[in-house]
């Protein structure tokens, strides 16, 4: 497997990016009202509407399949602006890739 | 009430160097193994290195992965990274190991980073949810064990 180069990766996540354009859109002009009565739960999104808040991840996506099935979802946490979560400290700090 | 079975492999760091020790390739490369990632209810498959990562809350699947796989994107997750927070795309994908079976990830992050580190696949604590880790620095040997339902 060949690695991108940096301009086709830019253009792979602006196409991931856009798959769920109109659902993010949607998601970002919601989040504040949600973080107050749905925070910390992962809502569903299909086009311009939710579908319910969830508990998990796994919960909400087996309500999309349902719902959906085999069609992009767009399923994300209710978080306080700026809440993220550290995915890998070795990745992503750099431990891993060290030239000797 | 359904039975449950348990799977186990051992695997063994590659060597890169002549003389090279297991111990030292362990160290180096971390302890990668051949997996399948495949696009659920698909033929869509593709054979790719991946590396087991017991810091990671999250599976990560190289976007290399994803374009080949055409995967299906459900959900985006905010994540902390040195140059701050970033926002990744997620992907239901299927993982196969040989002799250990299939792993069913949910929300496999999107890496933007990971091939570069010649991995197609980062298997997470979410991978690990239904096994166990054992890391064996020494002999430059670990082992993945899994529990499936029946």
């Amino acid at each position: 497997m060949e690695p991108m180069n940096d301009e086709a990766m830019v253009a792979a996540m602006e196409f991931e990016r856009q798959r769920t354009a109109t659902e993010r859109d949607y998601f970002e002009a919601h989040v504040q009202e949600w973080a107050v009565t749905h925070s910390a739960q992962w809502v569903l999104i299909k086009q311009a509407q939710s579908h319910g808040f969830f508990p998990t991840f796994e919960r909400a996506f087996e309500t999309g399949d349902r719902l959906f099935p085999e069609q992009d979802l767009f399923i994300k946490k209710v978080a306080s602006p700026g809440e993220a979560e550290p995915v890998s400290l070795g990745l992503l700090h750099g431990v891993l890739v060290v030239d000797e | 009430m359904g039975s449950s079975s348990l799977t186990s492999k051992e695997f063994e760091a590659a060597t890169e160097l002549p003389g090279q020790s297991k111990q030292v390739a362990l160290i180096r490369k971390g302890p990668r193994l051949p997996v399948q990632a495949a696009k659920p209810h698909t033929s869509n498959a593709a054979e790719c290195v991946g590396m087991v990562d017991t810091g990671a809350g999250h599976s990560a699947v190289a976007m290399e992965v994803v374009k080949q796989l055409a995967l299906r994107k459900v959900g985006e997750t905010d994540v902390q990274t040195q140059g701050g927070p970033r926002t990744l795309p997620v992907y239901r994908v299927d993982l196969y190991i040989e002799d250990l079976g299939r792993i069913q990830i949910f929300n496999a992050l999107g890496s933007p980073w990971i091939a570069k580190l010649g991995l197609g696949v980062l298997l997470g604590r979410d991978a690990l949810r239904n096994g166990s880790f054992t890391y064996d620095g020494r002999r430059g040997r670990y082992v993945l064990r899994f529990h499936h339902q029946g």
